[in-house]
């Protein structure tokens, strides 16, 4: 009987696996667009934010070349206007830098592999000077462990959220860095500790936001997009970030990666 | 000693050709640049063709400072042509470009590029370019023989142009 059931067509079950399949290649069709889309907005980002610094550079210099070459007949008052519309193209310059890194991380082509978090923090210490001055305590429990992921998306997640760890503490506050990792399972988590203003609970989502700000722009420079680039480092890395912070006592960030071995 | 052969700068901005004239004023660099603003007068003054046909006037320069984007024909095709042709392949080529993509980067380093900048934010920051290109480009780099003034023609392709005769 049950032979005989399974032999016969049965309408209902093959219309449910066409409609299956037909949902399947909808999804997929919807998301490949909806990637395609992403990925065109993404470069059409990064073109403007190209050629909007050919202009600015021109502002720049130009400015610049009358409040050099020129000064004797500029006005103090004047000069030092010049000075500011050079202060703005500098400030606007940096954030399209970061637009363009932002795009970077989001486009480039990542190559995961085992990576030696030792050498990356060594390589980004010697990129970034300041962060290795007497200014700046830093403690590294060597050796980390190893992770898997792409080499420039990690340096660059892991330097930006050196650089905030410096950047957003009080002028009169030694800023100290703890970085250390810890084995969770198949996964190694790399913590960035340090002693600045902190985030309050309810403003620990809104941080990884692109242009989200806490802070007043005269008292921490920066437009609000360095720790979306490390969300964006990560997640294509198919990694976890985190934080833990207090409000006036500092944070903890944290990057989770499958670990490695070298 | 500075190779007298002139500099060939390739850039269809007016305000980067200003910038880096100025640059090069500041510098000291006395050799003449001529200026073209587009990819294809860059190789037919490479070439001697149309309006640079006259070696006397237009020589075959020491250096190219080369920009990406140009109309008609892209700096790295220039690039290209320069490198594909036995007569050129020797000559000093820097591209000063206003980004640093990585893809482009690369590829100009695998066609044969000899340095490749990008264009500064600031007038002070350009200015140490030309006195880098000035002391090392022109003072302390040797350049192929292709770009000697007095050259010995008889094994190119081209003839060296003689800035001086009868010296």
């Amino acid at each position: 009987m049950q032979k005989e059931m399974s032999q016969r067509p049965d309408p209902e079950r093959a219309e449910l696996i066409r409609a299956k399949a037909d949902l399947e290649r909808t999804v997929a069709r919807q998301s490949r667009e909806l990637q395609e889309a992403v990925e065109q907005l993404e470069s059409f980002a990064y073109s403007i934010a190209h050629d909007m610094r050919a202009p600015l550079r021109t502002m720049h210099q130009y400015a610049e070349i009358v409040a050099r070459d020129f000064a004797n007949q500029v006005p103090p008052e004047a000069l030092s206007y010049l000075e500011k519309i050079m202060g703005a193209a500098e400030k606007l310059d940096s954030h399209i830098r970061e637009v363009l890194v932002y795009t970077r991380v989001s486009q480039g082509r990542l190559e995961m592999q085992p990576i030696s978090l030792d050498r990356i923090l060594s390589e980004i210490l010697l990129m970034a000077p300041h962060l290795n001055s007497p200014a700046v305590e830093l403690t590294a429990r060597l050796p980390l462990h190893p992770v898997i992921g792409d080499h420039t998306a990690l340096t660059q997640g892991f330097s930006n959220l050196l650089a905030n760890a410096v950047k957003f503490v009080p002028a009169e506050r030694k800023p100290k860095i703890e970085v250390w990792t810890e084995l969770r399972g198949e996964n190694v988590r790399i913590y960035i500790k340090d002693n600045g203003i902190g985030i309050a609970a309810n403003d620990q989502e809104r941080i990884f936001k692109l242009f989200e700000r806490l802070q007043p722009e005269s008292t921490y420079e920066g437009s609000g997009i360095g720790l979306t680039i490390v969300r964006r480092a990560v997640e294509r890395m198919n990694g976890k970030l985190g934080v833990e912070s207090e409000e006036g006592k500092g944070s903890t960030f944290w990057i989770e990666l499958r670990k490695g071995e070298l | 000693m500075i190779n007298p052969a002139p500099i060939l700068h390739v850039e269809d901005n007016e305000d980067d050709q200003f910038f880096l004239k100025r640059a090069f004023n500041a510098a000291g660099i006395q050799n003449t640049v001529h200026i073209v603003n587009d990819g294809q007068k860059a190789i037919d003054y490479l070439s001697s063709q149309g309006d640079y046909a006259d070696q006397q006037q237009f020589p075959t320069p020491c250096l190219v400072i080369l920009d990406l984007k140009l109309p008609k024909i892209h700096g790295l095709d220039v690039l290209k042509w320069i490198r594909s042709h036995k007569e050129f392949k020797s000559i000093v080529v820097v591209i000063l470009s206003s980004s640093p993509l990585r893809n482009d980067v690369d590829m100009a380093y695998n066609i044969g590029v000899n340095s490749f900048l990008v264009k500064p934010l600031s007038a002070d920051q350009m200015t140490h370019i030309g006195r880098l290109i000035k002391e090392y480009w022109l003072e302390a780099n040797e350049f192929s023989s292709v770009c000697d003034v007095n050259g010995p023609p008889d094994k190119l392709g081209v003839r060296p142009p003689r800035l001086f005769d009868g010296q």
